[in-house]
């Protein structure tokens, strides 16, 4: 019960600080590192699950024709288990590396399938392509000390720690 | 171990698919909107208050000085007002003798942005007023602005509401493909329907398209509602044509057409949005 009191919040708080962070006009995909962290906490199907429904209540909120979210989300939770079993999670510095793929497979289709639609001409192509680099610079900046504040909370409900999570696995 | 691997395949393709169909989409909107409604309605009173704190630092005079203007600008509205109530008054009374259908109310709610789309910043945003404020699916946004030509007006069309929940409301903008609006040009006398737009640059622009092609068009002429929506009354301003496309295509009828939206969409707080009146 803990564990899904624990997801149902953790996504809430994340979908909440987006979209309030996007009416500043800046993306920080928190849902997307969230998805990542929860995936490599529990296990792919809960990622999965999770990540399809975020993404869509994210879309539905916006209002937005295409659903693009719940499908970039979930190839999001399928990266994690993939860094869960050949990257490295012990070292905060190493995880700006997932952070900026997250930021980066989030950010780029939806801004590029709107660009290519609705939009021309090289000025706002580097606009969108600004945009992408100060998501990918927030999120490889916010995710270390996501994982510092999630994983104190965890060890405080007794839940799995994101850092030790390759130990999990290899001892299962 | 595979069947309970398949399980949650088939569980969360279903809810996938339940969330993405467009005929539940309506449905959805209202729960999880509902749902995130207080949050974000504190966060915006949040922003208000420490907006409000501008004024501390203002001196009482002033404050006075600038109380005195509004006050004196509120009488001035409200006798326009009256003197435009007897007019409504008596064209209603003359359509009713003449047996005219008579022209549809409105009233005018005024709704805050609450969030807006990064990734679609020119084509929708979430406002804080729904279906319990009277605002339905279709109706009208209207947002400030200063002068047009030589219509002296103040609100333009922004777009249309496409998603309603009990406390909120998506509106897509004229930029956007979901807003579609039959529109009046007054100095061609021709109608067309105006749907989506485009960004280049910093410029941007909606399409006109089922425009007749015989016609003459010029330049910068102002382009006005047509009226032959419910919900959209005739003659509210959209914004100027900017641009005609003369290209030799097949179709020998209709023509396209740009409009310069009237109102700057990149930076919205406040907008109006208009409801049926009960009267």
């Amino acid at each position: 019960m803990i564990k899904v009191v624990y997801i149902f919040l953790l996504i809430f708080i994340s979908i909440f600080t987006q979209i309030l962070i996007g009416s500043a006009g800046l993306i920080l995909p928190i849902t997307a590192l969230s998805i990542f962290y929860l995936t490599v906490i529990t296990n792919w199907q809960t990622g999965v699950l999770t990540a399809s429904i975020a993404g869509s209540i994210v879309d539905i909120l916006y209002g937005r024709s295409v659903f693009l979210s719940p499908v970039l989300l979930v190839i999001i939770a399928l990266l994690a288990i993939l860094w869960l079993y050949k990257g490295e999670l012990k070292y905060l510095p190493f995880q700006t590396i997932p952070a900026g793929f997250i930021s980066f497979i989030y950010t780029c289709p939806d801004l590029l399938v709107y660009y290519h639609i609705y939009e021309h001409g090289i000025y706002l192509l580097l606009g969108k392509l600004l945009i992408i680099l100060m998501s990918l610079i927030l999120s490889s900046l916010v995710f270390p000390l996501f994982i510092i504040l999630m994983d104190n909370i965890n060890a405080l409900l007794k839940l799995n720690l994101y850092t030790k999570s390759q130990k999990r696995i290899s001892k299962e | 171990m595979l069947r309970k691997k398949s399980t949650y395949v088939i569980v969360i393709l279903v809810i996938v698919l339940l969330l993405i169909f467009r005929p539940y989409r309506s449905f959805w909107y209202k729960i999880s909107a509902d749902f995130f409604y207080p949050f974000f309605f504190f966060s915006v009173e949040v922003k208000d208050s420490i907006g409000k704190t501008a004024y501390l630092s203002k001196s009482k005079l002033e404050l006075a000085s600038q109380l005195f203007k509004m006050q004196k600008t509120i009488t001035e509205l409200e006798a326009r007002c009256k003197y435009l109530q007897s007019f409504k008054d008596e064209n209603k009374e003359l359509r009713q003798l003449l047996n005219i259908k008579s022209i549809p109310d409105f009233k005018y709610i005024i709704a805050k942005v609450i969030y807006r789309d990064p990734a679609q910043w020119y084509s929708q945003f979430t406002i804080d007023k729904g279906a319990d404020s009277g605002i339905e699916n279709g109706s009208i946004v209207l947002g400030s602005i200063k002068s047009y030509g030589e219509i002296r007006t103040q609100f333009g069309v922004i777009g249309r509401i496409g998603a309603v929940s009990k406390h909120t409301a998506v509106a897509y903008t004229i930029l956007s493909n979901e807003c579609q609006l039959s529109i009046k040009i007054p100095s061609s006398d021709a109608a067309g329907i105006l749907h989506g737009g485009e960004r280049y640059g910093q410029k941007m622009w909606a399409n006109i398209f089922l425009l007749p092609k015989d016609l003459e068009y010029k330049e910068k002429s102002i382009v006005i509602t047509s009226g032959l929506t419910p919900l959209a009354p005739k003659g509210l301003i959209i914004g100027k044509l900017i641009n005609m496309s003369n290209e030799s295509n097949d179709n020998k009828l209709f023509a396209k057409a740009e409009v310069e939206p009237a109102v700057d969409l990149a930076n919205l707080d406040f907008v109006l949005v208009l409801g049926k009146s009960n009267d």
